[in-house]
């Protein structure tokens, strides 16, 4: 879905939530005439992606360390985190732009904050790379759409700044056609081209991103695209990952529409484990 | 004539009086007289001649007059004398001998100021000597001193050799020296360029409550030459590895204006660091050099100023250092209670730094919390350590967003211990579950911190505001943002806003207000606590700094880098080494002192404590260190280097339960030219130390007026103490006249008389 005249934080946030409910009255809906308890689940809006479902068979189903199950969601939450969107330009006119499917931002922001202690704000933000002033507020943004894009060299310097300042930029490629990278391809080239000297490279397996909440032995869950591994910008002399993207649309993911269950559940704890990484490096 | 007869003269019988020394049974020696002259008048009563009874009494009589004067000899008469003490009283006499003392002056002619000085105290040139003018009065005691006091004969002692100057040694061991010793008062000759040692005007005061006045005598021009020094280096003892250190060189340009280069140098004379000091930058200035050592180890370097054509005084243009570098961080402990931006960039500020090891708690809707840059030993993987000994190892902590509740009640009391007794730092951050939301209230906590909280209901504010330095903020080291405090409002005043605080009441008395946040809301907040520090940050947003700055402008980093520092300043360590000084002089005594501190970082005396010395040629000599007495883990030595260069050493301290510890420290001994950093007199201090000392301060010109001043305090000792003189008086001539007489006189009688 695009939104189309979502230019003003406002329309954002009114639109973000009309489709929201659209989409799990719809949800509901199917799950009710299915008649299964999932459908049941979804119906009364609680916990749709819970561990029950979890545990059904995928491949990149990821383990729970067992000394790190979650508490009760009421345990003791400070600070407040944001999980702004980045608007950008897309080249390409079809497919999803940089505001493609924001319910999936709305679950798992909900579902951040029951599986951690993160204080989330359920607002939605957006944020722009050429108004610096405003992204120094959301040192954490997400970024993603199926399409080519490319940043005016104003973006580009802001960009370069910010990571360097300590901000975070997650991206995930929203998969041209359930096949394509031309996000993450350009994802790369524009982050190699602001840092000639330090490339980004595959994030090996055994990083600290794929264990430090969840356990993924097998790196982020990939749900369709090319399946290239996360990849990251390492910071020079502390090794932390300054920016990092995924090209398997672990966002539609979050979502509940596209994939499995246990699919969905995967993506969200992927999810998860790039903020706690985020917040604690 | 009357002296002559009586041995003394009438003036001295007018003030004195006769009296005999052995007179303790003076009825004995009466009776004997009575009983000789019973005997004289008995034998001459019947004389073998007959001679006529008149005859025979004057025999009698004075053969009683010489055995009476014999007796009275045995008496041992003696003319007892009332002076003043001066002649048993001192004044001792302390003459510069220090390499500065060799200078010659502009107006002095050709002449030193040793020279000068030698003219002075022993007179010369048609001067009078100061020190026969007070042996007129009194005893006198000479010493010369460098950087020790040693017995002055004469004038061919004083010759300006000695390497360093320490006048406060020379005048403390001259004073303990004299101990029981009456001492009117002490004279100093010196041009007050002492350069070692402690506040002489501190020991002045001590002296002036034991009634020794100080009279100094100043040598040397007030007026400086041409010249550029420079006069000091300050730098840290011991720094961390990789980690940039600044050193600062105070220099000085007297008669020259134009800019000049200030050079730090490695021992291989390659420039690390050279500031400028601008055109018209006259008197004393101080650069800050910098240097990022990167080996472990003892490394010399040099701060130069270079010579300027037809400079006369070109030993005062550098001076020597050392820095030791350790491989050692500031480990900090960091408690959290849930991921946070705060959290995130106060690890990373404190983690790019090699400085610190920070190692946190986070607590997450996991069982377990995550733990980052723990270490073997530190014992935190399953949350806050519950072992003092665990707690311990790190000199900082800080608590976070997180209640008092998860913690247990001996966990507080071993963070309280942490600042109180190891002199840790505790710094509690603001949060919706910290301060006056997380419970403290009645927990030691709360008697740490240097606020005072609201209540319970009072909530976190979340909301942007700027931060506002109070004047001592501006001048603290945890907001030191500049050099200039100037420039340092001008910082914070720009700095980004932050956002968020915990309302807190106010600051308690004795505590420093640094900055205020919103609605002049106690933001940041300091007092000492114990052996250590406390402090409270009330909020949970500076992270906001870091992102609304650029990067090159570290307002973030430096503010949490020089906080943590702050913090664990007293923090100590289990074992401590340190020489008095950093560069000696060949011969000059090193005092060495280790404390050492067992397990729970209290003292130790009964370790056994070691250290190896290796000097510049490899040879290793091994010093014991003695308990100290009178103070607790502190062990001592002292030796005296043979080599110039560098000399390393270790300290062992191996305790009862078999553990042991070292620690490393090194010095070195060359030649030193701080001698010649201050060329000038310095009259302000020696106006201050005969002033504290009730003394007088005199130029080489009204030295002679110090006889008169020693002689008026003589008089007034006299009123408050007699000493009385007993002199012989059985050796007077006319004594033995009389006994002579009589026995001639009689001898003569008898012959006349025909007796035998």
């Amino acid at each position: 879905m695009v939104l189309e005249h979502a230019d003003t934080l406002k329309d954002w946030k009114r639109e973000v939530m009309r489709d929201f409910r659209r989409r799990l009255d719809q949800r509901s809906r199917r799950e009710f005439l299915r008649g299964g308890a999932t459908g049941v689940k979804a119906l009364l809006g609680l916990s749709l992606l819970a561990n029950p479902l979890g545990k059904l068979a995928f491949a990149d189903e990821p383990e729970k360390k067992d000394k790190k199950k979650p508490d009760s969601p009421k345990a003791v939450k400070t600070g407040t985190f944001y999980f702004p969107r980045l608007m950008f330009h897309v080249k390409d006119e079809t497919g999803d732009q940089w505001n493609t499917e924001p319910a999936g931002d709305v679950i798992l922001r909900k579902r951040l904050s029951e599986l951690t202690n993160i204080n989330v704000s359920q607002d939605p933000i957006v944020c722009k790379l050429s108004e610096m002033e405003d992204m120094v507020r959301y040192p954490f943004v997400f970024a993603t759409s199926e399409g080519y894009f490319d940043l005016p060299a104003k973006e580009e310097k802001n960009l370069k700044e910010f990571l360097m300042r300590g901000g975070f930029v997650f991206g995930d490629d929203c998969v041209y056609n359930k096949t394509g990278d031309r996000f993450f391809q350009d994802f790369v080239k524009m982050v190699n081209k602001i840092f000639p000297d330090n490339p980004m490279r595959k994030v090996p397996l055994d990083h600290e991103i794929y264990n430090c909440y969840f356990e993924f032995p097998k790196g982020a869950p990939h749900l369709q695209g090319v399946d290239h591994g996360g990849w990251g910008l390492f910071e020079k002399d502390t090794g932390r990952i300054m920016t990092y993207c995924t090209p398997g649309d672990l966002h539609c993911g979050w979502c509940s529409k596209y994939f499995s269950p246990a699919m969905n559940e995967a993506a969200i704890r992927m999810g998860v484990n790039i903020i706690v990484y985020y917040l604690t490096h | 004539m009357f002296e002559s007869l009586f041995k003394f003269g009438w003036p001295e019988f007018a003030d004195g009086q006769i009296r005999f020394a052995n007179a303790e049974r003076p009825e004995w020696l009466l009776l004997a007289i009575a009983a000789g002259a019973g005997l004289a008048w008995l034998f001459y009563r019947n004389t073998p001649q007959a001679v006529p009874k008149g005859r025979r009494n004057l025999l009698g009589v004075l053969r009683g007059i010489a055995i009476a004067s014999i007796v009275l000899f045995l008496l041992h008469p003696v003319l007892r004398l009332e002076h003043p003490s001066g002649r048993h009283r001192f004044v001792t006499v302390l003459a510069d001998d220090s390499r500065s003392m060799s200078m010659k002056d502009e107006g002095s002619g050709s002449q030193a100021r040793i020279e000068v000085a030698r003219q002075v105290l022993f007179g010369g040139e048609g001067k009078e000597s100061l020190r026969d003018g007070l042996e007129g009065h009194c005893a006198v005691k000479l010493f010369r001193f460098g950087s020790e006091p040693e017995p002055l004969e004469g004038p061919k002692d004083l010759n300006a050799r000695g390497p360093a100057t320490n006048l406060f040694r020379a005048m403390k061991r001259v004073r303990d020296e004299m101990k029981g010793i009456p001492q009117t008062a002490m004279v100093v000759l010196t041009d007050g360029a002492y350069n070692a040692g402690g506040a002489p005007h501190e020991l002045a005061r001590a002296m002036k409550l034991e009634g020794v006045p100080v009279f100094t005598v100043g040598f040397g021009s007030m007026l400086s030459p041409q010249d550029r020094a420079v006069i000091r280096v300050h730098k840290p003892r011991e720094v961390r590895q990789n980690t940039e250190v600044e050193v600062f060189a105070i220099v000085r340009a007297s008669g020259y204006e134009n800019a000049f280069p200030v050079r730090l140098k490695d021992k291989d004379g390659e420039i690390v660091d050279e500031v400028e000091v601008p055109a018209g930058h006259s008197g004393v200035t101080r650069v800050k050099l910098k240097v990022m050592p990167d080996r472990k180890g003892t490394h010399p370097f040099t701060v130069e100023v270079p010579a300027e054509d037809g400079e006369k005084i070109t030993d005062n243009n550098a001076m020597g250092f050392t820095l030791r570098v350790a491989d050692k961080r500031l480990p900090v402990l960091y408690v959290e209670g849930s991921p946070r931006e705060e959290y995130r960039f106060i690890r990373r500020a404190l983690y790019k730094d090699k400085d610190f090891r920070i190692a946190s708690i986070l607590r997450t809707g996991a069982k377990f919390p995550i733990v980052q840059g723990s270490e073997p030993g530190d014992d935190i993987d399953d949350g806050f350590p519950i072992k003092k000994e665990h707690l311990f190892r790190f000199e900082a902590v800080i608590f976070g967003d997180i209640e008092a509740g998860y913690f247990s009640k001996e966990q507080l009391d071993m963070v309280e211990a942490f600042v109180k007794e190891r002199g840790g730092g505790f710094l509690m951050l603001g949060g919706v579950n910290s301060l006056n939301l997380g419970g403290y209230q009645g927990t030691p906590m709360e008697r740490m911190m240097p606020v005072t909280m609201e209540g319970p209901e009072v909530g976190y504010e979340n909301k942007e505001m700027k931060l506002i330095p109070t004047k001592d903020g501006l001048a603290h080291p945890i907001l030191h943002q500049s050099e200039n405090i100037v420039e340092n409002a001008r910082i914070w005043g720009e700095a980004p806003v932050l956002i968020g605080i915990n309302p807190l009441r106010g600051v308690k008395p004795g505590a420093l207000l640094l900055a205020s946040g919103a609605a002049q809301r106690p933001l940041i907040a300091v007092q000492d606590y114990g052996a250590g520090r406390s402090a409270v940050f009330a909020t949970g947003g500076s992270w906001r700094w870091r992102m609304s700055l650029p990067i090159e402008q570290e307002l973030h980093e430096k503010f949490w880098k020089q906080l943590v520092r702050w913090l664990a300043v007293g923090s100590k360590e289990k074992i401590s080494v340190e020489v008095d000084k950093d560069i000696y002089v060949l011969g000059e005594p090193v005092e060495l002192t280790a404390t050492i501190l067992g397990k729970q970082l209290d003292p130790v005396n009964d370790a056994q404590v070691t250290a190896s010395v290796t000097d510049p040629l490899g040879n290793t000599r091994e010093y014991r260190l003695s308990w100290v007495l009178s103070r607790e883990g502190v062990y001592q030595t002292q030796f005296r280097p043979e080599e110039e260069g560098e000399y390393n050493l270790t300290v062992t301290a191996k305790f009862s339960d078999g553990g042991e510890e070292t620690a490393l420290t090194s010095f070195s001994v060359s030649e030193t030219f701080a001698e010649f950093a201050e060329l000038t007199q310095r009259a302000d201090l020696l106006q201050e130390i005969a002033s504290a000392s009730g003394g007088e301060y005199f130029t080489p010109a009204r030295a002679g007026t110090i006889v008169e001043r020693v002689e008026a305090l003589l008089k007034a000792q006299k009123s408050e103490e007699k000493i009385f003189e007993d002199k012989d008086l059985w050796d007077a001539p006319l004594c033995f006249g009389v006994v002579a007489l009589a026995l001639l006189a009689e001898w003569i009688i008898r012959r006349r008389s025909g007796l035998a």
